[in-house]
């Protein structure tokens, strides 16, 4: 799941008002090239230059209703293998009905509370 | 109704303007601004304008209109209730609850990088074991001592700072978490809107065909063809007559059109006082 993008940021951008959401709508219509996903009132606009000045004018318009973070790609392998291994043999399970914490227990597999100290 | 246009007054429930001497579209304007009680030139008393007013109380030739949204607001002026209303009135009520108390949250501090905090970090170790080791030996330590000073200020500075983008990173998604309410009930209440629109204009649309049947009858002359399958496949003018018909209006209506013999008989097909230029 690696791929050579893998160490860049991208910028999350979320609106918080019909108008935000309408001017993040009409940014990503006329640079579709620094989009990298749109979704509803949120986007992922490229971690450069020209993707922060849209960001920075939507909040300069918007204040707070423009909200904007710098997110880094998931990368499998940076999840301890425990987690990685945990999650493959519970969708792998036979029983489609046993919940997380019982499938776990008596096995190597972490518990869901031990799960939730893993800082990843 | 009681009139004031051009210095003279005029009183009753149909006004006849046209052999007086006033600009038909300029003051047709200004007429219909003051009975919406807009800032207008002119003076009106009349009974207050419903939101019919604003969408189809002023048929002139050219106009545009929201036939759907005009006959919606049609039937409201009659008292027609929707089944959305009943939510759209708690969407309505909780929105207007959060719109109350609304703060600004001050933007975030601008702060240094992490990285610019660790340089000055190690700076300050490096200037301490300076210190330390020149008062060891003895050795004047004054200057190093100084700019230890300087560096563990700087860093103190940097750390406050720190943690005032941190706290106002909290209060915004405290803030943004309301807003993030609002604009769904937003959402949530346009959509209850439409609803309610599409259900008005469905229980209307029989009355309103035939609202343009009757106008065609009595008209003097171009109500276009009505097809009864596409009542709304009319022109604006007589769609708005039509909604006006249909609507309960008390304040005045002004026409600029020639669709009806004297104003009186339109004042009595449209069960409105008019006023006609």
């Amino acid at each position: 799941m690696q791929d050579q993008v893998a160490t860049r940021y991208v910028l999350l951008v979320i609106t918080y008002s019909r108008a935000a959401r309408q001017s993040l709508r009409n940014v990503c219509r006329a640079h579709e090239d620094s989009v990298v996903r749109r979704f509803g009132r949120a986007a992922l606009l490229e971690s450069t230059g020209f993707g922060a000045f849209q960001a920075l004018r939507l909040q300069a318009k918007h204040g707070l209703d423009v909200q904007v973070e710098r997110v880094e790609p998931f990368v499998e392998s940076d999840v301890p293998e425990r987690v990685r291994e945990a999650a493959t043999a519970y969708e792998n399970r036979d029983q489609s009905s046993v919940p997380y914490r019982q499938f776990a227990s008596g096995t190597d597999y972490p518990s869901p509370e031990s799960l939730r100290e893993t800082d990843v | 109704m009681i009139l004031r246009v051009g210095g003279q007054t005029f009183c009753g429930a149909v006004v006849d303007l046209r052999d007086v001497d006033v600009d038909a579209s300029s003051d047709g304007a200004s007429i219909a601004a003051a009975i919406r009680g807009e800032e207008s030139r002119c003076g009106v008393h009349c009974p207050p304008a419903s939101p019919v007013h604003a969408r189809a109380g002023y048929v002139r030739p050219g106009m545009g209109l929201s036939t759907r949204t005009a006959l919606a607001a049609a039937g409201r002026s009659r008292g027609l209730d929707t089944p959305s209303d009943d939510e759209l009135a708690a969407v309505r009520s909780e929105l207007a609850a959060l719109d109350g108390d609304e703060t600004e949250c001050p933007s975030a501090p601008t702060t240094a990088p992490d990285a610019d905090r660790e340089r000055l970090r190690e700076r300050v170790a490096e200037l301490r074991g300076r210190v330390q080791a020149l008062e060891s030996t003895d050795r004047d330590a004054s200057n190093a001592r100084s700019k230890l000073r300087d560096a563990a200020r700087r860093l103190s500075e940097l750390e406050t700072e720190r943690v005032a983008a941190v706290e106002t990173r909290e209060r915004s998604r405290a803030l943004r978490d309301r807003r993030e309410r609002r604009l769904k009930l937003q959402d949530r209440g346009a959509n209850l809107e439409r609803d309610a629109r599409a259900h008005l204009v469905a229980d209307l649309r029989e009355e309103f065909a035939a609202a343009v049947d009757s106008l065609q009858a009595v008209s003097a002359g171009g109500a276009t063809a009505n097809d009864r399958d596409h009542p709304f496949d009319v022109d604006p003018v007589t769609a708005a007559l039509a909604i006006l018909r249909i609507a309960a209006v008390r304040a005045p209506v002004v026409l600029t059109v020639d669709r009806f013999e004297h104003p009186a008989a339109a004042a009595r097909w449209l069960a409105a006082p008019v006023v006609r230029l």
